[in-house]
């Protein structure tokens, strides 16, 4: 994979940060020479042979190095894994969504996950800390509220599932419950073998096997060519096939929705409510018969499934843009049907690179339609205050039609409300879905099947919207909101000379001129000479000013690796500065004891440097949010 | 960013970055950090400082992890492949009381199938790594010492499509002495220790030998033999970290 | 013949009323078509010829050379062929061009092309038209340091001096922004439902401007509504015209087409979006947020944070790297490099506030 020299770095420091920087030579020096046998490896990286090996051997653990075993050479080969290394940094965004989700306990399953690279479920079910419910807290752990989730844990119920697996003490997890619960929603992935070759040698070794087919050999020509390419998709997903979430959903819903029912939406911002909530409030599916907390399939190995949470995360960016324009309950709605959204959707794209402005058909989600997404709608959110009232107040009859059983979990809600009820409630949906089908974001689209409204996205182009929204944020930031009427202009006509660029933008010549000037050197916009006759005498030559998305996206992407490196890089410089202090709090006798260790001004000395850190990696997150906009969504 | 608002910078403005207005004259030398007015950041969302928590816990597991390992080139103690600390200094690097608590780097990812937290799948790594993952594995011999391996063949790679898998998936669980479930390694590894002392990986058993007889812990605690039990380890949570994690 | 004299334009008098009455004022007259007007009796040609050279002479006939080297007449506006008659031939012919283009205006070169004038007698020319004030010198915006002619009763084109939101050549920017805002606001209002404190199921609010002011003096802060997806009462185009040119806020009346091309610009700085192809316009904004936008100075240096903008912000925007002067030079180890950055302080100091 190539990648650009601010990205290696960033995934360089990234993978630093984590494991050390015998990982990190080994990172780099197979990024330098792209693929390399061991003893090569040896030559370029001036690391022992055990150094190597266990490096190595941990890294793939880690599914930071790919190989491949040659059939020709029987030698072993060697490449970097740069996607991996990056999905480092995604890690907060990743545990926090499954937590949001899933609840606290799926988060600590997921993080143990995360931590052990790929694991065997049978292996992951041994883990002591995910033994118990309730987080242990181990020590040497930041953990700001212990105290109170250890009152926490005695005021606590014991949860409906007593399957005794190992736990020792205390509440036995809902272990298997919670894998499937990942693994329905497509966070969790089957690994593999193939998985451990890069694409390129997955690709490559799927030729070789299809192109010495005898069948295949006996075709001729266009069709032999056909038939290859065809083949070859095919066997390349065979081998890498890795969904869980299809066998393992119920009804087309994954396990374990946390239902947010009678909850307002505040109650995530306090830390005891919410963790009360935690199992609580996760519904295993009534269906079959209370069997959810069964083993899954013995020796079945999972990791992380990167491509799935990108689609959640892209949608929660979805989610903001309908805050900025619609009302909250809108939003909410919205929430709602991405989730279903989210359930049929595998990856954000299916192209590796994203396609060129203007270049890129839109692709549309499973239309949904409102009665579906009903249920998942808090009952106690008022639908029909979001709206103005029409005039004609008789238009909200008879239009939701059958309204299906009611799901039993709500029904108490439902009977105090009487507004809430039947068709009405429908109808009300689809209102708010509607609202969101304006422009300026379209964020949903209708397509009326039978009569019935079933809505879907079109992200292909809501992802697009995320792009030039990103950029236009740098522009205004950099040029002013002159810029951006100028740089939607160019963008919606293309290339225009200033005369025409200035009649329909209705700027002064000398605003328009320097915004374009100040632009071009910051190179968000470019200008192209057309002479009229061969001299290319300037008084002949027309100038176009154009604006080209990929281009600047490309280059801001660049620029957004390198800042998140300088970021990373300073936290480093930061945490030098304190270096013996902070070597002092992390020693294992202080750590987790810093009450009693620590002096007062020692105490608010390490709250500066949490909250400066702090700051810091919400920045690099921040960053983050960019490159999966300019590059993952 | 306000050199940036609308329309009111100076003609030819637009050409420079560090044209601040009553800023440094053009005439000066450029300066490397020209002023300029560093930016607002929005405050942590109650979200986004979780998501910060998440990730320096995530970080802080792999950091504490048994794979994290330094390139030490400073350290003055002992020989290659111990636990040793980075940067040597002789004035605060010298062992000291309260330097028993303080965190050690490893310079060595400890890998060890059977005891730390992670678990080797053997058919997922290369051929040539599996004696670094078990030592015992000979890679002339077939693990259960029955027959020596017939040129490679059928084992050159370091894994099989499962299409091909049959005979040679149930011959391979066996051979990576690892299986499904846990306590098959152990029982294998202790069967296979008794064929070490091949030459070549001499150095490999070594280590690995330190790091049994150390508990798998590379903690400062080891730096003190017997200082174990003096100090108390009682709360479970210092010397014996690792297990827990 | 002499007899023949009073006939002959009568004659022609009535041929060019006819003329003028029947075809178009540029129209290229052949003789058939001259012939076709039945003020020739008997078709007679000759007869045709005299009185068409008599409507030449009166400067109420252009003769031109059309296809085929055939005779083409065009007419020519009594008062303009009064002004004609007072010229000199050279006159004549500048005067002709200028007329040709209308309210385009033409470019002194391209009369000087057209004529074959010396310079010095087409200067002598326009200066004289100019005094008569035949003519004018108009200010196109496309071509702004061009010298351009233009009869001097005519109004330049919209192409000549870019619409109404142009003066002499230059953009108004003042008049634009005033108008826009006022139509930002004007479409606000008819797209936020307000909303009074109680969210009552009463559909009969009283929207008037007393019925606002009882609201506000009970809730601190008005709150709006949108509108359900199908509302109809988005305003259009005509009806935000209307609007303008009743304010009293335009000297002039601003036409539908000006005012389209305003609501393109408030489309383009997402304040507004069209609706159905541009039937209706929609304000994204609720009426007191486009009052205390348009009420918010752009701050320069501010000791605050600014308010959020529009478009909120984002790492690159926020970061000291993003906006950093010296970025390109950074690399760690470097002159410039995170280790030495100078800017990290002062931000922590700014946003974290040690």
């Amino acid at each position: 994979m190539m990648m650009s020299q601010h990205a290696v770095e960033l995934c360089t420091l990234l993978i630093e940060d984590h494991f050390g920087e015998l990982f990190a030579r080994i990172f780099t020096t197979l990024q330098r020479y792209e693929r390399l046998s061991l003893p090569r490896l040896k030559f370029y990286s001036r690391l022992t042979d055990r150094q190597l090996r266990h490096g190595l051997t941990a890294m793939i653990q880690h599914h930071l190095v790919y190989y491949f075993t040659s059939l020709e050479d029987n030698n072993t080969y060697y490449e970097s894994n740069p996607h991996a290394a990056y999905y480092l940094v995604r890690s907060g965004k990743i545990l926090n969504l499954v937590e949001d989700r899933l609840g606290e306990y799926a988060a600590r399953v997921m993080e143990a996950i995360l931590f052990l690279g790929h694991t065997s479920v049978s292996h992951l079910e041994t883990l002591p800390e995910l033994q118990s419910l309730t987080p242990t807290v181990p020590n040497g752990v930041a953990n700001d509220n212990e105290e109170l989730q250890e009152d926490e844990m005695d005021a606590e119920d014991q949860p409906g599932k007593t399957n005794g697996d190992h736990a020792p003490e205390g509440k036995p997890a809902p272990f298997h419950a919670t894998i499937k619960a990942l693994a329905s929603h497509g966070y969790l992935m089957r690994v593999r073998d193939a998985h451990f070759q890069s694409p390129g040698d997955n690709l490559l070794e799927a030729q070789r096997t299809v192109s010495s087919r005898s069948d295949i050999k006996a075709l001729k020509g266009k069709r032999q060519q056909e038939t290859v390419a065809s083949e070859i998709q095919e066997l390349v997903h065979n081998r890498t096939h890795a969904d869980l979430s299809q066998e393992l959903m119920v009804n087309g819903l994954p396990r374990g929705i946390k239902r947010k029912f009678g909850h307002n939406f505040n109650g995530l911002e306090n830390g005891v409510g919410e963790h009360q909530m935690t199992h609580e409030e996760i519904h295993w599916p009534e269906d079959g018969d209370g069997s959810d907390n069964t083993p899954m399939e013995s020796g079945l190995v999972v990791r992380v499934n990167y491509e799935k949470l990108d689609v959640a995360l892209r949608n929660a960016r979805f989610v903001t843009l309908a805050e900025q324009d619609a009302p909250p309950a809108t939003a909410e709605v919205y929430d709602c049907l991405l989730r279903h959204v989210e359930y049929a959707t595998f990856r954000c794209r299916d192209t590796d690179e994203i396609p060129r402005e203007r270049e890129e058909g839109e692709q549309w989600t499973v239309p949904i339609d409102a009665e579906r997404i009903l249920g998942d709608i808090d009952p106690c959110l008022d639908l029909s205050g979001a709206f103005a009232p029409l005039e004609s107040s008789s238009q909200s009859v008879n239009r939701g039609g059958k309204r299906p059983l009611e799901n039993g979990v709500n029904g108490d809600h439902e009977g105090s409300d009487d507004e809430s009820s039947g068709p009405n409630r429908v109808w009300e949906v689809n209102q708010h879905l509607q609202l969101l089908s304006q422009p300026p974001h379209n964020l949903t689209s209708c397509v009326e099947l039978y009569g019935v409204p079933k809505w879907r996205v079109g992200f292909r182009g809501l992802a697009r919207k995320l792009r030039h929204l990103e950029l236009e944020r740098m522009i205004e930031s950099r040029y002013g909101d002159v810029a951006i009427r100028v740089i939607r202009v160019l963008h919606a006509k293309g290339k225009l000379d200033e005369k025409r660029l200035q009649e329909i933008s209705l700027l002064p010549f000398k605003d328009l001129r320097q915004t374009l000037a100040s632009m071009q050197s910051g190179g968000f916009v470019d200008l192209q000479e057309v002479p009229k006759d061969a001299q290319r005498q300037p008084s002949k030559t027309i100038f176009l000013w154009y604006y080209d998305p990929d281009r600047v996206c490309s280059s801001i992407l660049e620029d957004t690796y390198k800042a998140m490196s300088r970021t990373l890089q300073r936290i480093k410089v930061e945490r030098g500065r304190l270096k013996d202090f902070l070597e002092k709090t992390e020693r294992s006798d202080v750590k987790g004891h810093e009450e009693e260790y620590l002096t007062e001004e020692e105490l608010e000395l390490l709250q500066r440097w949490k909250d400066k850190e702090a700051l810091l990696l919400a920045e690099v997150a921040r960053l983050d949010d960019m490159v999966a906009v300019f590059r993952d969504y | 960013m306000s050199r940036f608002s609308k329309g009111k910078r100076l003609p030819g403005a637009e050409f420079t970055w560090d044209a601040d207005p009553g800023g440094v004259p053009d005439t000066a030398p450029t300066p490397l950090y020209p002023a300029y007015t560093v930016p607002w950041t929005r405050k942590l969302s109650s979200k986004e400082q979780k998501e910060v928590d998440h990730y320096r816990h995530h970080r802080e597991r792999d950091q504490e992890g048994p794979h994290y390992s330094v390139l030490d080139s400073s350290s003055s103690s002992a020989k290659k492949g111990t636990a040793a600390r980075v940067n040597f200094d002789p004035f605060t690097g010298m062992p000291s009381y309260a330097g028993r608590y303080q965190k050690k780097r490893r310079t060595l990812p400890h890998i060890d199938p059977t005891g730390g937290p992670y678990e080797f799948i053997m058919k997922y790594f290369p051929r040539e790594l599996w004696q670094t993952i078990q030592p015992s594995f000979r890679p002339d011999v077939d693990m259960d010492g029955y027959k020596p391996m017939a040129g490679g063949a059928g084992m050159k790679r370091g894994f099989e499509d499962d299409e091909d898998d049959g005979d040679d998936e149930t011959k391979k669980k066996r051979a990576n002495g690892e299986g499904d479930e846990e306590g098959d390694g152990d029982e294998e590894g202790d069967l296979l220790d008794e064929e070490e002392g091949q030459e070549e990986w001499e150095e490999e058993n070594d280590f690995e030998d330190d790091e049994d007889e150390m508990g798998g812990d590379y903690n400062a605690e080891q730096y003190f033999d017997g200082g174990d039990d003096d100090y108390g380890d009682d709360d479970g949570g210092d010397g014996g970290g690792e297990d827990v994690l | 013949m002499a007899a023949a004299e009073p006939r002959v334009k009568e004659l022609a008098s009535k041929l060019y009323d006819a003329c003028v009455e029947q075809f178009d004022a540029d129209h290229s007259f052949y003789q058939q078509d001259l012939l076709s007007v039945s003020v020739i009796p008997n078709d007679d040609v000759m007869l045709l010829l005299e009185c068409a050279q008599s409507l030449v002479n009166q400067k109420l006939f252009r003769l031109l050379e059309g296809q085929n080297k055939r005779l083409v007449w065009r007419i020519v506006a009594r008062e303009d062929a009064e002004k004609l008659r007072n010229l000199s031939d050279d006159e004549g012919l500048v005067f002709s061009v200028i007329h040709s283009s209308g309210r385009s205006g033409v470019w002194i070169r391209n009369i000087q092309n057209r004529t074959n004038l010396h310079k010095s007698i087409l200067d002598r020319c326009l200066k004289s038209l100019e005094s008569k004030n035949y003519i004018k010198t108009v200010h196109n915006v496309k071509h702004p340091t061009k010298k351009m002619y233009m009869l001097a009763g005519l109004a330049p084109s919209e192409d000549v001096t870019g619409g109404a939101w142009f003066t002499d050549g230059v953009l108004d920017a003042n008049f634009i922004n005033s108008v826009a805002g006022f139509i930002e606001y004007t479409v606000s209002r008819k797209s936020w439902y307000e909303d009074s404190a109680d969210r009552g199921r009463s559909n009969k609010r009283i929207k008037t401007i007393n019925g606002k002011a009882d609201v506000k003096s009970e809730t601190k802060e008005k709150s709006f509504l949108p509108y359900p997806a199908n509302y109809p009462g988005y305003p259009t185009p005509e009806a935000i015209t209307r609007a303008v040119n009743e304010s009293g806020i335009t000297p002039v009346q601003l036409t539908p087409e000006s005012i389209i091309q305003l609501l393109n610009m408030l489309c383009f700085d997402k304040k507004l979006v069209a609706l159905n192809d541009g039937k209706y316009y929609k304000s994204l904004k609720d009426p007191e947020a486009v009052k205390a936008s348009q009420a918010r100075k752009p701050m320069e240096d501010s000791r605050e944070p600014q308010p959020i903008k529009d478009l909120g912000k984002n790492g690159m925007t926020e970061s000291p790297c993003g906006p950093c002067p010296s970025f390109r030079l950074c690399t760690p180890g470097g002159a410039i490099s995170p280790e030495t950055c100078e800017y990290f302080d002062p931000w922590f100091e700014k946003n974290l506030g040690f």
